[in-house]
């Protein structure tokens, strides 16, 4: 910036230096409680509730009895139970890093492979700038393309969305993705799926 | 910007907080320099760290996460202005809520200095105005500012020169008034 701009930036810069927003990130904790965290928190759980049932077996029943839970018995019961939820919620969080649970756009209906009756509806749910949702109607073998687009509930956080398709009898790819206000690479979700119309 | 080492490592809970604390503050005064009112560039910004933490296993890179902030907070920014009505609705709002404190005569000529500041950005066209807010209050390059805003360098260079001109004789004007 050269020396004949430090004038505007001396001018904006005054403009807002007043300017002392009240926090928002318990808002934006708020707002994106709903998504997958903290997943320590499910098998840290679980994990307590084994070692206080092994614990409770070694002194309720004796040393012998608390060596696993493939030994049968009273204090099998809670350790099972114990490992049981810790297994059923680890499952129920992402357990890897390929990105399956947070796609910004998800089709719910109709399944990958359906076969439908035009007019057909679309449903899903979308993390959208805007919550613009596009999508594509491609005629599999070439053809005309029908698209449009859907606007989601809500910006910016996990929102329904749907929308009505109309096109003859055929084999499609529908191809429905994200609106991204970002030109990096890799930032928008793009789902794509056949479906058949008869 | 400086990467932390362990950045790339971040959860989405853990990227949305470390932004948050070096960027919020001066995300809510750019978006108050497009949008003019506090309580909605708050609202703008917020929308932006739900944006960013929905799509951190994409982004990873806070470098990239900052870049899509700041693409957010301008664009969303953008479309309150059209679908809210907030020009209209802030003609004649008092200047930037929360910044002044009246009573003694330095306060309130700043005061009126800032707010004139803000009328006249508020007057530029929207082009403008966020070309001028990107290069002169976040000192981004013409490169960055065409990135975010989705034009050519060129056309930056344009809406700077212009609005940078515009924006000193509605200054110089209202300089010459006082």
């Amino acid at each position: 910036m050269s020396a004949h701009d430090e004038d505007l930036r001396a001018l904006l810069e005054d403009a807002v230096a007043g300017v002392d927003p009240a926090s928002g990130l318990d808002a934006v904790r708020s707002r994106t409680a709903h998504l997958p965290r903290r997943r320590w928190v499910l098998p840290a759980l679980g994990s307590g509730v084994l070692v206080a049932a092994l614990v409770a077996a070694f002194f309720v029943l004796g040393p012998g009895t608390a060596s696993g839970p493939s030994d049968p018995g009273q204090a099998a019961g809670p350790a099972q139970s114990g490992s049981s939820d810790w297994y059923m919620g680890w499952t129920d969080e992402p357990d890897d890093q390929d990105g399956a649970t947070d796609d910004t756009v998800v089709v719910s209906s109709p399944a990958d492979g359906a076969t439908v009756t035009s007019p057909f509806t679309v449903t899903g749910t979308a993390v959208t700038f805007e919550g613009t949702v596009t999508w594509k109607l491609r005629p599999v073998g070439g053809g005309r393309v029908v698209d449009g687009f859907a606007t989601a509930a809500e910006c910016c956080t996990s929102s329904p969305y749907s929308f009505t398709v109309t096109a003859p009898t055929g084999h499609y790819t529908l191809v429905v993705s994200d609106q991204d206000v970002s030109d990096g690479e890799g930032t928008t979700t793009e789902v794509s799926q056949e479906v058949t119309v008869r | 910007m400086t990467r932390a080492p362990e950045a790339t490592a971040w959860d989405a809970d853990t990227a949305v907080e470390q932004l948050y604390a070096v960027h919020y503050r001066r995300l809510v005064r750019l978006s108050v320099l497009l949008v003019r009112d506090v309580g909605t560039a708050e609202e703008v910004v917020q929308d932006a760290f739900v944006a960013v933490h929905a799509r951190w296993r994409r982004l990873r890179d806070p470098d990239q996460a900052l870049a899509y902030l700041r693409q957010t907070v301008v664009n969303r920014s953008r479309s309150v202005l059209r679908h809210r009505g907030v020009r209209a609705a802030h003609a004649h709002a008092e200047p930037t809520a929360g910044t002044t404190r009246p009573g003694a005569d330095e306060d309130v000529i700043a005061a009126e200095r800032r707010a004139g500041v803000l009328d006249a950005l508020r007057a530029l066209p929207t082009r403008q105005r966020e070309v001028l807010a990107l290069r002169y209050y976040l000192d981004l390059s013409e490169a960055e500012i065409a990135a975010t805003l989705g034009i050519s360098r060129g056309a930056v260079k344009t809406h700077a020169s212009r609005g940078a001109a515009a924006l000193r004789a509605t200054m110089s004007t209202e300089e010459d008034a006082r």
